[in-house]
């Protein structure tokens, strides 16, 4: 007599369990930030960014004609404002010749080619944003053919947005500061008047749009809105980018040192247009 | 009717996205809304493999194409393909079910997308995260979901095409 054997239900189990931590494996290796694309994902990226832009173009005209009407009236309040400062620009632009003069001498003489603050602009467009994805990063309409690489600097007019996590041919995905798991730690400095105090960029917060900076070990005095600039350590960004103003200083758990909680400059959430940026002295 | 619903959804998840503040009660998943919307027609056709295999193509080229995570939504559609066909197996197909199928697809989604983001990828966020982002996208997905199963059945009905109930 033929008695069909029935499945053992614990060899399901084990499958189960198997594939879950074979799936575990494969995720964590792909869900690397710093991964490169391969060459397949690089063209179906290419090309299904470039359906999805095309497709996309009337409604961003429309938001575009919307936000236009409301830089009018934003301009024209700003234009009132410029109207009252307009007195003090001459003696700005002559500090500014000045310094530029002097910055210049200082190269010649020191026999630089290149310093901190040198920097090459690549504009671009935003054109993906995954609501998934909000705070992690952005794609861009920009990349390799325009000269981009990874871990290029990139800022809009209102200060740093994050850097260039991914590069395919023509479009690139920027790692936004904004994103709660950053590991890269930037260098900052704060000015306190003549001098400046530095420290580390550790965390960010979304519902307050501020960054946590840490580190500060100098006991001088940090006023509240003192501006947040980089330093141009570390090789990523250059120095003098706008990162935010100073909402609150506090201490760390050990009263050790300080911690400044900084309003970033950039709104997060209204990031169209941006600049790619590079040292000069980066191959 | 399967392709252009499913390109579609696909296309606006991202065009939507673009005009819609992130921090709005309308976060759209228009793509997962799909799976559920195609599910009986493939079914008329027999081929619950067939459908199994589109929700991980279909999740794959998510991945491609907006997120980076390659294979992530490969596995996540496939597995909401799995449950959608388990909850076609107790609800009927009708306005106030799709729904109800929306809502259960998005708890699982978001539920199982940041279990795995939290074991895999070392990602902190606290409950309040996730709650927040099941509730945001409920409103617009259930709409989205009962409306294209409303112009899907309209057009099914008119051009003769074959569906399950």
């Amino acid at each position: 007599m033929y008695h069909k054997r029935k499945f053992d239900k614990r060899y399901l189990i084990i499958i189960v369990v198997v594939v879950l931590a074979i799936l575990l494996v494969i995720l964590s290796l792909v869900l690397k930030k710093d991964r490169d694309l391969s060459l397949p994902e690089k063209i179906v990226k290419d090309s299904g960014t470039f359906v999805v832009n095309i497709l996309s173009t009337p409604v961003n005209f429309i938001k575009e004609k919307v936000r236009e009407s409301k830089e009018k009236n934003q301009i024209y309040n700003d234009y009132k404002e410029l109207d009252k400062q307009k007195k003090s620009i001459n003696r700005v632009k002559a500090e500014n010749n000045d310094l530029k003069s002097e910055v210049k001498k200082l190269k010649e003489e020191l026999k630089l080619d290149t310093i901190l603050s040198d920097k090459i602009f690549t504009h671009a467009t935003i054109i993906n944003r995954n609501i998934d994805y909000w705070y992690e990063e952005v794609t861009i309409d920009k990349g390799k053919k325009k000269g981009l690489e990874k871990g290029m600097v990139v800022i809009n007019s209102k200060g740093v947005i994050g850097t260039i996590s991914k590069v395919s041919g023509a479009y690139s995905t920027v790692k936004l500061l904004s994103n709660e798991n950053m590991r890269d730690k930037i260098s900052v400095k704060i000015s306190t008047g003549d001098n400046y105090v530095y420290g580390l960029i550790s965390g960010y917060n979304t519902k307050n749009n501020t960054y946590t900076v840490e580190g500060i070990s100098e006991n001088k005095e940090i006023s509240k809105g003192a501006e947040v600039v980089t330093t141009g350590m570390g090789g990523l960004f250059p120095s003098g980018l706008l990162i935010g103003k100073v909402s609150k200083v506090t201490t760390d758990n050990f009263d050790l040192s300080k911690v400044a909680v900084v309003k970033s400059a950039v709104n997060f959430d209204e990031i169209d247009y941006v600049s790619v940026l590079k040292r000069k002295d980066s191959k | 009717m399967i392709p252009i619903v499913l390109i579609v959804s696909f296309l606006l998840d991202s065009i939507v996205s673009n005009f819609i503040s992130i921090n709005s009660l309308l976060n759209p998943l228009f793509t997962i809304m799909a799976l559920i919307i195609v599910f009986p027609y493939f079914i008329s056709h027999k081929s619950k493999k067939n459908y199994l295999i589109t929700c991980f193509v279909t999740g794959i080229c998510y991945d491609l194409i907006y997120t980076d995570t390659l294979v992530l939504h490969g596995f996540l559609f496939l597995l909401i393909g799995y449950i959608i066909g388990k909850l076609n197996l107790v609800l009927s197909n009708n306005y106030v079910n799709v729904a109800i199928m929306g809502l259960i697809v998005i708890i699982v989604y978001r539920l199982v997308m940041y279990a795995f983001l939290l074991v895999t990828a070392n990602i902190s966020f606290d409950i309040f995260t996730v709650i927040k982002s099941i509730y945001s996208s409920l409103i617009l997905n259930m709409l989205y979901v009962s409306l294209v199963f409303l112009i899907t059945n309209k057009i099914s009905d008119k051009l003769k095409i074959r569906r399950a109930n």
